[in-house]
């Protein structure tokens, strides 16, 4: 039987597009419930268990569904989330965490997708629940277990070369992340222009796609430190780079958010062009003029992206986060700032990434002394909620330096 | 495509045709979302078929056009680039549209694509890739890729020095597999709380950047940036205007207003003279209607703004502005008469009546001469409410007072207003004095006229009214039928010599008060009355002398 004819066809119109949407969505999140479904209860019962019935059912019913209207069924695990037929699953909140984990035991088998252009029989949905067993098949191939292999169900295996690619790419986006700063700060001290915006933001897409395939590999870069001289700024921006975007992707903040904080990071500090080296490697206390100087860097640095002409809102965050991520929160005196997210966000990562870095003045504190400054001594600086937020984003990077040196 | 049959392959020619022409449109039409969504719905529509048949369309960009299958669907007209050439300018080259393709997603590349897309700002396949089109996929040239670019030659060895770095840290990570399990924790905040901790308006980030400017200046720190960021500036205050973030605007021009440092005048001075354009001006006078409270102070903070010489713009602004503008804008343009004297005074003449009387209201604010002289040109306005509030100011200069003024003694419509504003020509008294006299004596004038031109003749305290007053308290007309008349104008006169209050006028009130004169007991007790008050208004005075 054609499984299509009998289906409506596509809908037309802006009200039918939006309902297809909200549909796709649906079916979407019902195949993503059904397959976590599977995970859990395949920890605890054998995989031919009649427990899974329902779930096989509401999987199945969804996967036809979607063959009906779309003539296909493509489940891709994009990063942290979850498309179905190009739509991105807004998971329930009661079914993140077994979304994360359905990610987690998908990339652990190397399978980042399953698909299917005919309709599956009950027999392919039960082999591929028999894959979340807790010993899985030693080896997959795109129609599964090759000693049980699907009918009409594909899998898409990441190839082995893939993870090694993409840390390599990882450490290209942030090398030349960090390098890019670099050369802006040069650039504006000697006058010059420096290298073109979309070459940052280049670097930025790349570390944001990456944070969502392997963050906790994307999180240790923040790990990496440089003390000496001019480098440290580039570092030091990439690394807030790190931070925010693991910060913002833990927040759930959108892809297109994440890298607009991540070039505001990458900016924070481009004020310091202005401050004479001397002023910025001594060694102990800074005289009065130059406190006086490194004050002035949060506004030389909004300065160094306004004067670009620029008003739409990616370009106004930079400079604005530039700005207020070196203002108190709350103020020894005067009134309270105006301080943005990503303001916010990238105050505490630069503070927490500068306390971890040793500095001509002082020597590096470990991660878990940061946060303990940060959320003492220099909490007038802060927001509370998003620094304790943040102490959860960091967690595993202090439980490593804890454990693993 | 191998396996579409000719008509197959002619159909989705057509679609991806079609879509480029929707894409066309949507740059020259279709500046809001519902115009752009009912440009693309019909592209959409016609793509839907070939879709379904091959799964996948994909078109190659080009500088001036798109090509598909090998072949060219479409040039951009001439004219200037359109948007394959910015796509392709931005590195974009080959679009592909993947089955199950929704409207939003057209939309999303149009704003990509689309040259000059108000929401966007940043180049096509940065607005592609965040916009994450899951039945969109882009191809990009590498040309922005740090390594491809030529001026990043030097930065290879410096790249893979923290590569190196990097590559270690990350080697930490994948040695301990606990670590690796920890991934994809669910997000610490619901969608609501990320709504309410990130509004993401673009009003209230444009509102702080232009403080930070107006910081960055006041603390001197702008050095060769300077012109910059005043263009900077100016793009934010326009930018605020064409969306109407009124709020926003209001904060940055007071911003600007009160900003301090040495290099605030300059900055203001340049910022002026781009408030005062024409085009600028009436988008100012468009926002005050909006619905929210700011708009009040919209007008009052722009103008604040201007330059001395934006008079003949302002001025040119007043008949078409809204009622709650009139009076800054009005107010703006007095004060700086020096610029749009004769502009003002032409427009005067005929100017609606909300806005002339608008001017007269801010008129006080100006010096006497040319006061007077704007409010003697209003009294050519062929509405009365304008005449009438004209008179008074003309008396700020008594010349021309007497000269506009006593003609209006025989309007009986602005004869009060025109006897009360003469009252304050004390430097031409005995003139204005000899105009109200004139006037008086014939008689015959409506009681509410005569009382007023008495008390203004009395104010005057001229030796020439004085004499009048009297002879009309000590001789009124006699006869039976005109008792009534004379006592009242005796009274109105007793009235008036205790205005002029002078020791003159006194006297004449306290002879008349003695019985032996003969007044009528009402005359006598007024003037009574008359005297008591004014002695005690003179004992003090008299008392200082001792």
């Amino acid at each position: 039987m054609n499984e299509r004819s009998s289906y409506p066809p596509p809908p037309v119109g802006l009200a039918e597009t939006k309902a297809a949407l909200e549909q796709r969505q649906k079916l979407g999140h019902q195949a993503l419930v059904g397959l976590c479904g599977l995970l859990r209860g395949a920890r605890s019962y054998s995989w031919e268990h009649e427990a899974f019935t329902p779930m096989l059912d509401s999987l199945q019913q969804a996967m036809l569904e979607l063959l009906g209207t779309d003539g296909t069924f493509e489940l891709e695990a994009a990063g942290d989330a979850f498309r179905v037929n190009g739509v991105e699953i807004r998971p329930e909140p009661a079914t993140a965490p077994l979304a994360a984990a359905l990610q987690t035991e998908l990339r652990n088998r190397g399978v980042s997708g399953i698909r299917a252009s005919l309709a599956p029989p009950k027999t392919d949905l039960r082999l591929l629940l028999r894959l979340f067993r807790p010993a899985p098949p030693p080896r997959l191939e795109e129609r599964g277990d090759p000693a049980r292999p699907f009918q009409a169900l594909r899998l898409q295996i990441e190839p082995q070369a893939a993870l090694s690619d993409r840390t390599e790419k990882l450490a290209a986006a942030y090398a030349g992340a960090a390098a890019w700063v670099n050369h802006a700060i040069q650039q504006l001290r000697l006058g010059g222009a420096p290298l073109p915006l979309p070459t940052a933001s280049r670097l930025v897409q790349d570390l944001v796609d990456l944070q969502r395939s392997m963050p906790m590999r994307f999180l240790a870069l923040a790990r990496v430190k440089v003390e000496e001289g001019d480098r440290y700024w580039g570092v030091h921006a990439a690394n807030v780079a790190v931070l925010a975007v693991s910060f913002g992707a833990r927040l759930g903040l959108s892809k297109r958010r994440r890298h607009d904080l991540a070039m505001a990071a990458l900016f924070h500090d481009v004020g310091m062009a202005a401050i004479p080296k001397a002023v910025l490697q001594k060694p102990g206390k800074l005289d009065e003029t130059g406190r006086r100087a490194v004050k002035a860097s949060p506004l030389l640095s909004a300065r160094a992206i306004l004067r670009d002409r620029e008003v739409h809102a990616p370009a106004l965050e930079r400079a604005q986060a530039a700005y207020e991520c070196h203002l108190d929160l709350v103020p020894p005196e005067g009134a309270l700032p105006e301080i943005g997210l990503p303001g916010r966000i990238l105050a505490i990562c630069e503070s927490f990434d500068a306390l971890t870095t040793a500095r001509p003045f002082r020597p590096a504190h470990a991660p878990r002394a940061a946060m303990r400054i940060l959320s003492t001594e220099q909490l007038f600086r802060f927001d509370p909620h998003l620094l304790d937020l943040f102490g959860k984003v960091v967690e595993p990077l202090i439980w490593f330096t804890e454990h693993a040196g | 495509m191998e396996g579409a049959s000719p008509a197959d392959a002619g159909l989705a020619r057509e679609a991806v045709a079609g879509l480029a022409r929707a894409l066309e449109r949507v740059a020259s039409e279709g500046r809001t979302a519902e115009r752009q969504a009912a440009i693309l719905e019909a592209a959409l529509a016609a793509l839907r078929e070939p879709l379904e048949q091959r799964s996948t369309l994909t078109v190659s960009v080009e500088p001036g056009g798109l090509r598909f299958d090998g072949d060219p669907v479409y040039r951009e007209p001439a004219g200037g680039p359109g948007f394959c050439s910015r796509l392709h300018g931005d590195g974009v080259r080959s679009l592909t549209f993947r089955r199950g393709l929704l409207l939003p997603e057209l939309t999303a590349l149009a704003q990509a694509a689309v040259p000059e897309a108000p929401e966007s700002g940043e180049d096509s396949v940065t607005e592609l890739w965040k916009a994450d089109l899951g039945s969109i996929q882009y191809t990009a040239a590498p040309r922005q890729r740090l390594q491809e670019h030529p001026g990043a030659e030097g930065l290879a060895q410096e790249i893979e020095r923290i590569a190196a770095q990097a590559r270690k840290a990350v080697q930490h990570i994948d040695a301990d597999a606990s670590l690796i399990d920890r991934t994809q924790p669910p997000p610490l905040w619901s969608e609501e709380q990320r709504r309410k901790s990130d509004p993401q308006g673009w009003g209230d980030v444009a509102r702080r950047a232009a403080l930070t400017i107006a910081r960055i200046v006041e603390h001197d720190l702008a050095g060769w940036d300077l012109e910059p960021l005043e263009e900077t500036f100016l793009r934010l205050v326009d930018e605020m205007a064409r969306r109407a973030e009124v709020p926003a605007l209001v904060a940055a021009l007071e911003g600007a207003a009160r900003m301090g440092g040495a290099h605030a005048p300059s900055f203001r001075a340049f910022v002026a003279r781009q408030l005062a354009d024409r085009s600028r001006l009436q988008r100012a006078m468009e926002l005050v209607a909006a619905p929210v409270k700011a708009a009040a102070q919209l007008i009052p903070a722009w103008t604040a703004l201007l330059p001395d010489d934006a008079g003949p713009a302002l001025v040119e602004a007043l008949p078409g502005a809204r009622a709650e503008s009139l009076p800054a804008l009005a107010g703006a343009a007095v004060r700086r008469l020096g610029s749009c004297r004769d502009e003002l005074a032409a427009a005067m003449r005929t100017l609606p009546v909300p806005a002339a009387l608008a001017v007269l209201s801010a008129l006080p604010a100006a010096a006497a001469r040319p006061r007077a002289e704007l409010a003697a040109v209003a009294l050519e306005n062929p509405d009365r409410a304008v005449r009438k509030q004209a008179v008074p100011l003309v008396a700020a200069d008594p010349q021309l007072a007497l000269e506009q003024l006593g003609p209006l003694l025989a309007d009986s419509a602005l004869r009060a207003a025109a006897a009360e504003a003469l009252s304050s020509c004390a430097q031409q008294a005995e003139a204005a004095a000899a105009l109200l006299v004139g006037r008086l004596a014939p008689g015959k004038l409506p009681d509410e006229d005569l009382a007023v031109l008495y008390r203004a003749l009395g104010r005057l305290g001229s030796s020439a009214g004085r004499a009048f007053l009297s002879e009309r308290l000590v001789r009124p007309a006699r006869g039976f039928l005109k008792r009534r008349r004379s006592e009242q104008e005796q009274l109105l006169a007793v009235e008036a010599l205790a205005e002029d209050g002078s020791l003159s006028a006194l006297r004449i009130l306290d002879d008349a008060a003695d019985p032996r004169r003969g007044h009528p007991a009402e005359v006598r007790s007024a003037c009574v009355a008359a005297v008591e008050r004014l002695r005690t208004r003179r004992q003090p005075r008299d008392g200082q002398g001792r």
